[in-house]
């Protein structure tokens, strides 16, 4: 693969003008850049796995610019190689070529972006070689975030290259003009595909390229990814219809430096916490030692808060220090990444918003703000810093609680072993199929015969059966199952020509307003009284507000002035403290790779600077009871004030945990009714029975038996609970719910307003057999409740030496449990003795 | 915990039912608020798929209460209709139900949703938004009366409970003022702000819940 830079062999002498500009830039162009030009000239597709900053985006633009430069050949004679009269070198970026009146404008390149962070910079990316080689080539952007002309070139088919996110692509196919216009399409790259493959967006994604291979099947698809655990799913995935197809290994990932903030000597960090401002004071001194730096957090709410704390006692002028995440408006984010690309900054405080994108050379050190989570997250953090050539990646992490400490040491070892999670991606998502299909319905109709054959092509629906396939028309069609129709149900209705179609225009308005919705949940436009839009937060945020309160959001303190129409109009508060919003989903559990990484760590890693810091903490974990380790189960009973609880640490992930707790309260209180409140995090699991009953380890041992599994499951008690929470995603997915927009909603949604709570208890009542009332109980079964991996948790379990200890108070590993504030409710008993039970609390809670 | 409760509101004694409804004795009339008819039908019209059934099983708890206490009279605060009041099967369940129980008086004052009910002509007295009945000012959503213990619907009142799932439909007490619990099944709610001497009673699975601030 590695080919020399002569024209032998395939070197298409188009590609000599892209490599005559690569030289004007002071760059070369590299082996795997040249293999995929190679092999998109060649008509083939692929995947590249490279880490961002190595060039990834002109390996994969570079086809079609080649591909262009030659069919330009087609009209005036190329002189010397070069083939048009502005010589590439010599061409301004930006400046406009000639546009040939008599071609015809037609879409060549879709570039399929997930955050719409990303989109600007790889619109940007890609004008400046097309500029550069004279190409007559618009690029426009078409996501959330894009101009009104640019929509408009999107629309109209104006453009040659569209930077799209998944949702735009979906909502383009909802008009039938745009998807005949994709015909022309030669090319489409999914950029960070990573990030897509493990999610629904990723599935609603694969349903839009199984539509574009219909539409133009001559296009060639090249994924980008970084480095994952399955590499070969990850392609199989992308290009379900070439099992065959390449993947291209682009750049090794830089190195990377992991190191900790050790607190010193004598200083003692929390048992629990994951705001870690204890560490401020220490982290402002890290922060005055580099010219630039990230300060990552895990949530924007944490990020809110660091960004008030550091601004509190940031020594420098105001302007330097800003605030980067997913909620604010784009000209927020702008601004932030504007001042990181030129160096202005000295410090912006982000989440995942700038996990990924286009490098910032200007950056210096990248600080991690408690748990890493992930090893390709830390991994990917790390990377921002230092983006020069010849230096390594960099990140200082901050723990704000003390076993933190152990998943750094973790993940350093891992990322050194060159171990990496993978992305399970999932299946069978039935209520993107839903929406899939009202769009398509939408977009000029859809025969089902046809449809169900491109729908099966995919990977998701690749085991989707009849019956599945005729419960998701179904729905769209009557509502429900077909003995069960709604009455006045119109959403898509089947012609007498058999094509499927939507008729109704509000049903048509308020689908392209949800088409969008996968990722954004019901929010609430902020907006300054005298000035532009800050972002957006929840309705159940600000639904708690009243107008005077205040608020910290965008990195300032506002004050609710009213609320109307689904934007808050707010003003700048003086002085004072206010609450910060909290955004749903904003727990991310560790990866079980990690996971297991920090279990042996804890008896096992000697040269880990951060295990001396642990001494004192892994001293009173092994006197109280013992420490962790991959030959036996913890397990701790531990009485409190408020009772006794049970504790089982098996360090298999947070989510396998809440299904272990399901299981187990399900066994317990199958021999005592009882109620349970459980929490989970990513070492292990808390019960706390209602009615204290004795438990030994034989009968422990017993209630985590690996046998009669999925029976137990089947009966699991609160499985309609859980299915009740998952169903919010699934409605929403699946046009069960109103959108709710900001800005004023229009006159046909007033009337439409009802919870995902809400809907789930009417369809649970009226019509429980409902087909996305099995989507959400099925996601639960994938997820917390999936037979899989909780039999091979509980093996792992059942294969370990149980060790049940009483200690006297909190252990070290039992206490961030035990303060967990969500906390989830399981029980065997009636609903009588449960309301019961809630009047006696109340009771005792208020007083008489 | 019960399934009734009787207080004394504005000195008059009261039944609070923990099916969502308030049963005032001396007038033998069983008082309800936000009944919502036709919601589901006006969220399928828009093509969110919701199943039918709900407005029967509305109608049959009212013929349990009516049962129940005895009533002569019903009395619907406010908010009846959700939208129109067009030729949706919800009316023919209404028409059903109102034929079945001719011998009761229904009238229903008017809320924020019942625009098209004076033209409905679904067989009911239409007293206007407000009912003066010593000691109570009858109306739709809470004001401030001089003299008067206000009873009233449409803030739709609801209370987590602890260890429960979800949140249940209230009785919001206060000192001048009582709102009642939303009579739909399919209707969501808001949590009070509650000061002190309010008192909430959550019906929850036929039981009432009480839940008092202390003043």
């Amino acid at each position: 693969m590695s080919a020399p830079p002569s024209p032998r062999r395939a070197t298409s002498p188009h590609e000599r003008p892209l490599a005559a500009w690569f030289r004007a830039q002071g760059w070369t162009p590299s082996p795997f850049q040249r293999e995929v030009w190679r092999r998109y000239l060649a008509g083939e597709s692929g995947l590249i796995h490279t880490p961002t900053g190595s060039g990834k985006t002109l390996a994969a633009f570079g086809g079609p610019l080649i591909e262009a430069l030659a069919s330009a050949d087609a009209g005036p004679k190329p002189r010397a190689g070069r083939t048009l009269p502005t010589p590439a070198a010599e061409s301004a970026p930006g400046k406009k070529p000639r546009r040939r009146a008599d071609r015809e404008k037609a879409l060549r390149v879709l570039w399929v972006t997930p955050l719409r962070a990303l989109a600007l910079d790889t619109t940007r990316a890609l004008r400046e070689p097309i500029a550069a080689l004279g190409i007559d080539w618009q690029v426009a952007m078409r996501t959330g975030d894009a101009s009104a002309r640019d929509r408009r070139l999107a629309r109209d088919g104006k453009a040659e290259v569209l930077v799209i996110t998944p949702e735009s692509l979906a909502l383009l196919l909802t008009y039938a003009d745009t998807a005949a216009s994709f015909a022309t399409l030669r090319c489409v790259v999914v950029d960070e595909w990573h990030e897509l493959l493990g999610n629904k967006r990723g599935v609603l994604l694969q349903l839009c390229l199984a539509r574009l291979r219909a539409l133009a099947p001559g296009a060639r698809h090249w994924g980008l990814s970084a480095t994952l655990g399955n590499l070969d799913e990850a392609r199989a995935v992308l290009l379900p219809h070439l099992p065959e197809a390449g993947i291209v290994a682009g750049a090794r990932p830089r190195p990377v430096k992991v190191e900790t903030l050790i607190p010193p000597p004598g200083a003692r960090l929390p048992w629990a916490g994951y705001l870690g401002l204890s560490q401020l004071p220490r982290v402002v001194e890290r922060l005055m030692k580099a010219r630039t730096s990230l300060l990552f957090t895990n949530t924007r709410s944490q990020a809110e808060l660091w960004h008030q704390a550091l601004a509190s006692v940031w020594p420098e002028g105001p302007g330097t220090l800003a605030l980067h995440h997913g909620s604010l408006g784009p000209e927020l984010r702008a601004a932030a990444e504007q001042g990181l690309r030129d160096g202005s900054l000295r410090c912006v405080v982000a989440t995942s918003s700038l996990d990924l994108g286009v490098d910032f050379p200007a950056v210096d050190q990248v600080i991690q703000i408690g748990s890493p989570k992930g090893i390709a997250r830390l991994q990917q953090r790390a990377g921002r810093a230092r983006h020069r050539p010849g230096e390594s990646g960099q990140v200082a992490c901050v723990p704000s609680h003390v076993l933190e400490l152990l998943e750094y040491a973790a993940a350093r070892e891992a990322i050194a072993a060159g171990r990496i999670e993978s992305r399970p991606p999932l299946r069978l998502s039935l209520d993107v199929l839903a929406q899939h299909c009202v769009t398509l319905a939408l977009g000029g109709g859809f025969d089902e015969a046809a449809l169900y054959g491109e729908v099966r092509g995919t990977h998701a629906f690749a085991a989707l059966d009849p019956p599945m396939w005729h419960a998701v028309l179904d729905f769209i069609v009557q509502g429900g199952q077909a003995l069960s129709s709604y009455p006045d149900f119109h959403r898509v209705v089947r012609g007498e020509d058999g094509i499927h179609r939507v008729e109704d225009g509000r049903v048509a308005f308020r689908h392209r307003l949800s088409v969008g919705t996968i990722t954004s949940d019901g929010s609430i436009t902020i907006r300054l009284l005298r000035g532009g839009r800050l972002g957006s937060v929840e309705e159940s945020f600000v639904s708690r507000l009243r107008p005077g309160d205040r608020f910290q959001f965008a990195g300032r303190l506002l004050e609710l002035f009213r609320l109307e129409d689904m934007t808050a109009h707010v003003r700048l508060a003086k002085g004072g403290q206010g609450v910060v919003p909290r955004w749903q989903g904003g727990r991310l559990p560790l990866s079980s790779e990690l996971g297991r990484e920090v279990e042996r760590l804890f008896t096992d890693a000697p040269a880990h600077p951060e295990l001396r810091a642990l001494e004192r903490v892994l001293e009173l974990q092994a006197a109280g009871s013992a420490l962790p380790h991959p030959s036996r189960l913890l397990a701790e009973r531990i009485r409190a004030r408020d009772g006794r609880h049970l504790f089982v640490y098996p360090f298999a992930g947070r989510i396998v945990h809440e299904g272990l707790a399901a299981l187990v309260a399900m066994r317990w209180g199958r021999r005592v009714p009882n109620s349970f409140r459980y929490a989970a995090n990513d070492y292990g699991f808390v019960l706390s029975p209602a009615k204290d009953v004795a438990l030994d380890a034989d009968a422990l041992r017993a209630l985590l038996s690996p046998d009669h599994l999925a029976e137990d499951l089947a009966e699991s008690l609160n499985l309609a609970e859980l299915a009740r929470r998952q169903f919010r995603e699934v409605a929403r997915v699946a046009g069960l719910l109103p959108p709710s927009l900001p800005g004023k909603s229009p006159r046909s949604l007033r009337q439409l307003q009802a919870s995902s709570g809400l809907i789930y208890d009417v369809l649970q009542r009226y019509d429980p057999g409902h087909v996305m009332l099995a989507q959400a109980t099925r996601e639960v079964f994938s997820t917390q409740l999936d037979v899989v991996s909780l039999s091979d948790a509980l093996a792992e379990c059942h294969r370990r030496q149980l060790r049940l200890f009483e200690p006297e108070g909190f252990t070290p590993l039992a206490f961030p449990l035990w303060s967990e504030s969500l906390r989830g409710l399981l029980s065997t008993e009636d609903w009588k003795t449960r309301v019961k039970r809630a009047a006696e609390q109340l009771e005792k809670r208020h007083g008489r | 915990m019960a399934d009734s409760e009787t207080c004394l509101l504005a000195g008059e004694p009261m039944q609070l039912l923990a099916g969502r409804a308030l049963f005032w004795p001396r007038r033998s009339r069983l008082m309800i608020a936000d009944l919502h008819l036709g919601k589901a039908d006006a969220f399928r019209s828009a093509g969110i798929a919701l199943p039918r059934g709900g407005t029967d099983d509305d109608l049959s708890r009212l013929t349990e209460l009516l049962r129940q206490t005895g009533a002569q009279e019903l009395l619907v605060l406010g908010d009846f209709l959700h939208g129109p009041a067009g030729d949706k099967p919800w009316r023919r369940h209404w028409q059903a139900w109102r034929e079945s129980h001719r011998d009761v008086a229904v009238s229903v004052l008017a809320g924020n949703h019942d625009r098209a009910l004076a033209g409905a002509g679904l067989d009911l007295t239409l007293p206007g938004a407000a009912i003066d009945d010593a000691p109570f000012a009858l109306r739709h959503a809470p004001e401030d009366h001089p003299s008067l213990h206000v009873l009233c619907g449409h803030l739709h009142p609801v209370l987590a409970l602890p260890g429960l799932p979800g949140r249940w439909p209230a009785f919001w007490l206060r000192a001048r003022c009582t709102v009642l619990p939303a009579f739909s099944r399919f209707t969501g709610g808001v949590v009070p702000a509650l000061e002190p001497g309010d008192q909430l009673r959550a019906c929850a699975a036929g039981e009432l819940v009480a839940m008092r601030r202390p003043g």
